[in-house]
């Protein structure tokens, strides 16, 4: 009797140790992709490179070149793009810029495609350092992110102002100024006005317009110096002045001041 | 008794070892698929001039060591001449220019199940009221595991 129950205890054990055994070694093959490694992702370009500065650059109103090579043993689901500024103020005039992509187009869903987009920046965005991520994600979920910064740059700058305060009328005042266009400049104007200034006996209202082009046409860097004649017949008073940038792609850049006109 | 319970072992044993065998054999694919416009029939090659309104058979080969699973052409233009032609040989390139109305041709295509060799051959005929000037024509196919191979020319379409 007591043998009998040792036996069959046995038996059960033995069974149970082999189905143990026998579920047991086919679990772990599965789910076959738990050793399928994240997407890689390498070469990593984005923007017009970095040979004026350590920061990749772009221009407003360009586009702007991403490419990377992934490998992704998992076979790439989608590939995202985030870009976006930490702390930058929005100026007058400016919006601020947040973009963000997904892309799943049919060539990129393999193991390794190579990334490459142009996304238009807007040309109304503030300048400065900017956050660019890559995501890309494969079919098992996996995914991987590599980020860099973006310095945005204006297309035109306008540095080392100095103009003359105040002037006499019958005489000339002194303006100069330095430019950078990278796309070349179309021309540069100037207009000066004033707002609500009685003329007197003998005076005539004076407002200034000019276009300059000689000398400035598709430069990319020129200094623009100048003596303008303010007419003896002029109204005294504060009067506004207007200089517009214009480069070859129809960008502008405006800077604005004033002069007081004498008697 | 003694006979059936061994009986019973054995046949676990036996199923432990069939249930473990199959997964060790499913070799990984590890190689790309080949393209290549480089063969007699080969179009376009690198520097071709392509007339607006005429119509082409865009041709290239493929092959691939385990089963090809699709093709695609994407022709865009090159007016910023931004560079990625893998091909031999530089094409001289107009000045650059702004798009107005740039031809963009991008298509997926299906291949057959079982195929490991194949010769795309697409027709197409150039629009007429599209920009000319410098555009790249860019070749890529996937295999079934999922890798991916592209070839690249800078062709230019011409009145």
């Amino acid at each position: 009797m007591k043998t009998n129950i040792m036996k069959a205890n046995f038996k059960s054990l033995a069974i149970v140790a082999f189905l143990g055994l026998f579920l047991h070694s086919c679990s772990t093959d599965d789910d076959g992709g738990t050793d399928v490694t994240a997407p890689q992702i390498s070469n990593f370009e984005f923007g017009e490179g970095s040979e004026h500065s350590t920061e990749p650059y772009a221009y407003k109103g360009s586009d702007l070149h991403l490419e990377a090579e992934i490998n992704a043993q998992g076979i790439v689901s989608s590939i995202s793009i985030d870009i976006h500024a930490d702390d930058i103020e929005v100026g007058d005039g400016e919006v601020e810029w947040d973009y963000e992509a997904t892309y799943t187009n049919a060539s990129y869903l393999v193991i390794n495609p190579t990334f490459h987009e142009h996304i238009d920046i807007p040309s109304n965005i503030p300048a400065g350092e900017y956050h660019i991520e890559l995501t890309v994600t494969d079919e098992m979920g996996n995914s991987t992110e590599i980020e860099g910064h973006l310095e945005i740059l204006d297309p035109i700058t306008i540095s080392d102002f100095h103009m003359d305060t105040t002037v006499a009328r019958g005489s000339d005042f002194h303006v100069e100024f330095m430019i950078n266009a990278i796309n070349g400049i179309h021309n540069i104007s100037v207009d000066i006005h004033a707002h609500d200034l009685t003329i007197g006996e003998g005076e005539v209202e004076w407002d200034y317009e000019e276009i300059f082009e000689d000398g400035f046409h598709e430069e990319i860097e020129a200094e623009f110096h100048k003596h303008i004649d303010v007419p003896l017949t002029a109204p005294a008073g504060e009067y506004h002045v207007l200089f517009t940038v214009e480069d070859e792609d129809g960008n502008t850049t405006e800077y604005d001041t004033h002069i007081d006109v004498t008697a | 008794m003694r006979f059936s319970s061994k009986y019973i072992f054995i046949l676990f044993l036996c199923l432990v070892f069939a249930s473990c065998t199959t997964d060790d054999n499913t070799e990984k694919d590890e190689q790309k698929p080949t393209i290549g416009i480089n063969y007699d029939g080969g179009f376009p090659q690198a520097c071709s001039q392509l007339v607006k309104g005429e119509t082409y058979s865009f041709k290239a080969m493929i092959t691939d060591n385990v089963e090809l699973a699709s093709y695609s052409l994407d022709i865009h233009h090159n007016f910023d001449h931004h560079t990625h032609d893998d091909q031999d040989g530089e094409c001289s390139l107009d000045p650059k220019k702004t798009a107005t109305n740039p031809w963009i041709y991008i298509e997926n295509y299906p291949i057959e199940d079982g195929l490991t060799s194949y010769e795309i051959s697409i027709s197409i005929t150039i629009p007429n009221d599209i920009d000319t000037g410098d555009y790249h024509c860019s070749f890529s196919v996937i295999d079934e595991t999922g890798w991916q191979s592209r070839t690249s020319v800078d062709i230019k379409i011409v009145e």
